[in-house]
């Protein structure tokens, strides 16, 4: 199938361009940042890598390149699409661009309201627990309050029941060491 | 070098920091051959105390000083990343001349010689006034000191100006005309003090971090403090409001005016008070009684101020009984108030709810104005850093006054000009028309920062312009002419005095970067290049100058004559007026334990509580003002019905020349956004993250749009930083009458998706 072909194509694009960078994103993401995200309309990892064929498509399909092939992360998931949202977090588009594409179906619509990874603080990391103040994570994250807050001494704290893991919080926190990791 | 008993005490933070698991690199990494230095932010008006970690000529760690009263140790994200920007790549090293239409590198003599010869050619084909000099608030003392005499004493033009006339004029303006004197008659001590805090246009959770802070752990010591905020815009301050009144911008002016009506109305007001140190006035200057003020406010019924403002009558009735109930009440506010067509009178009529009620001169109640920049209040407010004033709380027009300051200047009196400069709009208004044919930029980038910077490119191109900076470029040195490196904060020495009155030291810990030079040395040099060799001998240290500014205080209103070097090196920062070595700095102003009330003799004090001697005061009275309502310069209509708005972002310091340098802080916030309520969002098909064209009468951008329920329909915010998307083009420059400061704060936009 003219189809199939142009995936497989695609794919070896992907993974080569992958290795031509290995060494830039290597450096770039730092050891702690190796959290990832997985993608919107996913299943739990397990399910999730059993359906996923890489073809990619949700990767190009991504206005936001928020999508992107896990390497060097752990054996299970590299090579699959996630999210590394130190780097872009997902935009959590409305009409989910990257679920239509997958034909797999390892991405459906009706998990789209899954959380796309647990967050947690890292109080040690973060500097509202160091006698900084600092609200970036709190400002930025766009369900608001309710996803994440911050107690009356203005340290923030996540509410797992309404935080949908689009990691923009992680993306913004100005941190040196991640403040923000994800509980795969 | 280090002793023994200080390293155990570094070995044991750091263990200590370890322990904790603080594992910021900087702190780590500052091991034990760093060297400590007390200092202060270079960032906001607040003045948080630093501590600065230097190792081996470098600025390896910033932290908070836990001594420093004002922030216990605390520190916003900004201060924590201060020193990539010491030792950025974008540092301007060598001074700089341009040939052929780019700027490329000379040397110190070159450079100087060129900008005294043009000056003096200028000088003496049009006079001093074709000449002009543009300063900063975050300037220090001793520079804006130099400045002024340079300009005023020497060349003989009062054309001397600073950014703080975009941030702060108008609170000058309020402060003189309500209470006689500038700046506020309290502390940040009162902030423990308080049962309410009243913000009005401030964010001051992301402007003023530190002290939201403080006024977070009041809330929480003491629940039963109330917050009450007035700002167009929900903002991260909003976390801890009890109540939001939401004026449509430029619209709160009869806001204020129906709190005092219900104030006057339901018995909140202290008629003793009121009686003994107060004038009432009206707009004409006309003295009234309290009855003619009552008749006044019966135009501003909370229903009439409710269909001006916007806001509901019950809120407003609410907010005043608030006020009212609270035995204790500190309105804090910032730019939401002050850059404004009307933001003198803005500030008066806030300043009136504390006159009406006598919540002024007591612990835990003030107006308290929130500075923006670090040296506003000390170097340039007090500095005499504006076209109208001289050191020390003095005026140009004041003909002893000029005396005064022209012999410790040691120059002519003539030399220094009656009348004031011109402002800052005018200013560039004057580059535009050719009037002033050169100007000195020292420490700002107003091509920047102007309310329709766009229009004023033209004279910056066209005239001749030097500007002094430590950061390259910037938007302001691609009109330059000449461009000269200046010393950076911890490269130099100085004070700087923030929000409370208060003058800190900073020392020079470095050497600075490059060919850099400390701004009043090289203002100094090109004095002396300028033919005013004598007139400017003397000036070897900073301490040589500060100490000649020191005099000049003397028994002023703002005495510092007590803040020497020695003791300010020592001590986190002194509270004016403090008249001697001894004295330990005042709390309270105009009340006991003033010196300066102290002194006066007891008829004065007889049967009040306060005497405000301020140079604008009479009787040791202050006003209370009958300020009509009046709209924004720029009102929304059928072209243009949105209002937009401006301002600051937690993790970015004005035109991004310092924290652009940290790639952490560009992460948090990246690019320009305009803030859309959903309602408005929805009704012009504009989604999250969609691309969206803004438009005003002065020009346009394509900016990202963030639908987020924060401005209130049908108003507008974006932050100012980014030179990508400067929005300061499509401001507007509408200036009040009385402090020349420009309405930032209300412009008529409109917005199409694109
Ligand atoms: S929801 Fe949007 S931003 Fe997120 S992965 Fe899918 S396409 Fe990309
Ligand atoms: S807290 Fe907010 S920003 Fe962070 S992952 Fe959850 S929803 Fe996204
Ligand atoms: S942005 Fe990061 S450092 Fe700042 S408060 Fe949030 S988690 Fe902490
Ligand atoms: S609040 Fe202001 S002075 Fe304090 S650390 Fe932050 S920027 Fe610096």
């Amino acid at each position: 199938m003219q189809n199939k072909v142009e995936n497989i194509s695609r794919h070896k694009f992907i993974v080569n361009f992958v290795q031509l960078f290995r060494d830039e994103l290597g450096k770039s993401v730092n050891e702690e940042y190796k959290s990832y995200l997985l993608p919107p309309g996913s299943a739990a990892q397990e399910e999730y890598i059993q359906k996923c064929n890489k073809c990619y498509e949700c990767i190009s399909a991504c206005p936001h390149e928020a999508l992107r092939v896990a390497h060097e992360m752990n054996e299970t998931i590299d090579s699959y699409p996630i999210i590394l949202p130190s780097i872009t977090a997902c935009n959590m588009c409305s009409d989910f661009p990257c679920i239509n594409v997958c034909e797999p179906e390892a991405l459906i619509s009706s998990q789209s309201d899954q959380p796309l990874g647990k967050i947690e603080i890292v109080e040690n990391n973060c500097y509202a627990y160091n006698d900084h103040y600092c609200t970036s994570c709190v400002t930025n994250c766009p369900i608001g309050d309710s996803a994440i807050y911050l107690d009356s001494n203005n340290k923030p704290h996540i509410n797992i029941e309404n935080c949908n893991g689009c990691g923009v919080c992680i993306n913004t926190c100005p941190a040196e060491q991640p403040a923000i990791k994800i509980i795969n | 070098m280090q002793n023994r008993r200080e390293f155990i005490k570094t070995s044991a933070a750091i263990a200590a920091a370890a322990s904790i698991g603080v594992q910021f690199p900087s702190k780590l990494m500052a091991s034990t051959d760093t060297n400590w230095h007390k200092s202060v932010c270079r960032y906001c008006g607040v003045g948080c105390g630093v501590m600065i970690g230097e190792s081996g000529g470098k600025i390896t760690a910033i932290k908070g000083d836990n001594q420093n009263t004002i922030n216990n140790g605390h520190l916003c994200v900004k201060a924590f990343y201060l020193p990539k920007a010491v030792h950025s790549k974008t540092r301007l090293l060598h001074p700089m001349i341009r040939k052929n239409g780019k700027l490329v590198e000379t040397d110190w003599e070159e450079a100087l010689d060129l900008v005294a010869k043009k000056f003096n050619e200028i000088r003496k084909a049009h006079g001093g006034d074709a000449l002009a000099f543009y300063g900063s608030g975050q300037a220090e003392t001793e520079e804006t000191y130099m400045a002024n005499k340079l300009f005023k004493g020497c060349i003989g033009t009062n054309n001397l100006e600073g950014n703080p006339r975009l941030c702060m004029a108008s609170a000058v303006g309020g402060y003189l005309s309500s209470i006689g004197a500038d700046e506020p008659v309290g502390t940040y001590e009162d902030f423990e003090k308080t049962d309410l805090f009243m913000l009005v246009g401030s964010n001051t959770a992301e402007a003023h971090p530190i002290l939201f802070e403080r006024i977070m752990r009041r809330k929480n010591s003491n629940p039963s403090t109330k917050i009450v905020i007035i700002d167009p815009r929900k903002t991260p301050t909003d976390q801890i409001a009890d109540l939001h009144l939401f004026p449509k911008p430029g619209y709160d002016l009869a806001l204020f005016n129906a709190i005092a009506y219900v104030l006057v109305n339901e018995g909140f007001i202290d008629e003793s008070f009121i009686k003994a140190h107060t004038f009432i006035k009206d707009n004409e200057g006309q003295a009234h009684d309290l009855t003619s003020y009552k008749e006044f406010l019966n135009d501003y019924t909370p229903e009439k101020a409710a269909a001006i403002s916007g806001v509901p009558a019950a809120d407003i009735v609410k907010a005043a009984k608030i006020f009212g109930n609270s035995k204790t009440a500190m309105t804090l506010w910032t730019m939401g108030l002050n850059q404004r067509k009307r933001g003198v009178w803005a500030n008066n009529l806030v300043i009136n709810l504390h006159l009406i009620t006598g919540k002024i001169g007591v612990p835990g109640s003030d107006a308290f104005s929130l500075t923006g920049q670090p040296n506003a209040c000390g170097g340039v407010r007090e500095g005499g850093g504006l076209c109208h004033i001289l050191p020390g709380h003095r005026l140009v027009a004041n003909e002893a006054h000029r005396k005064q300051v022209a012999e410790v200047w040691g120059v002519p009196a003539g030399n220094i000009q009656p009348k004031p400069g011109k402002h800052t709009i005018a200013m560039f208004q004057g580059l535009n028309d050719g009037d002033i044919k050169g100007i000195y930029i020292m420490c700002t980038n107003p091509a920047h920062s102007l309310p329709n910077a766009a229009k004023y490119w033209k004279g910056l191109k066209e005239q001749f312009v030097v500007v002094a900076e430590s950061f390259l470029p910037t938007m302001t040195t691609e009109y330059a002419d000449v461009v000269l490196p200046a010393a950076f904060w911890t490269e130099k020495e100085g004070v700087y005095g923030c929000t409370e009155r208060r003058s800190q030291y900073m020392p020079g810990v470095i050497e600075p970067s490059g060919e850099a030079k400390w701004d009043a040395f090289i203002l100094r040099d090109l004095a002396k290049k300028m033919g005013f060799e004598k007139e400017f001998a003397k000036y070897e240290t900073a301490e040589i100058i500060w100490d000649e500014y020191r005099g000049l205080t003397k028994g002023k209103d703002m005495d510092l004559m007590g803040a020497t070097y020695n003791r300010l090196k020592k001590v986190r920062g002194l509270i004016w007026p403090v008249p001697t070595e001894e004295h330990p700095g005042t709390y309270k102003r105009f009340t006991d334990g003033d010196p300066i009330y102290d002194a006066l003799p007891a008829e004065k004090k007889k049967n009040r509580r306060m005497y405000f001697y301020g140079p604008k005061a009479k009787d040791g009275k202050a006003t209370i003002w009958m300020r009509p309502h009046a709209d924004p310069g720029e009102p929304t209509d059928a072209e243009y019905p949105i209002a937009l708005t401006t301002g600051r972002i937690l993790e970015h310091w004005h035109t991004l020349t310092m924290t652009g340098t940290a790639p952490q802080l560009n992460r948090a916030a990246p690019k320009a956004y305009v803030e859309i309520n959903p309602v408005d969002a929805n009704k012009m098909g504009i989604k999250n993250k969609d691309q969206v064209k803004m438009e005003t009468r002065r020009g346009s951008l394509n900016i990202e749009a963030r639908v987020i329920d924060r401005p209130a329909p049908g108003t507008v915010f974006v932050p100012f930083h980014w030179k990508e998307t400067p929005i300061n083009v499509l401001c507007s420059d509408i200036f009040d009458p009385g402090s020349k400061e420009p309405e930032y704060k209300v412009a008529a936009a409109r917005i199409t998706k694109i």
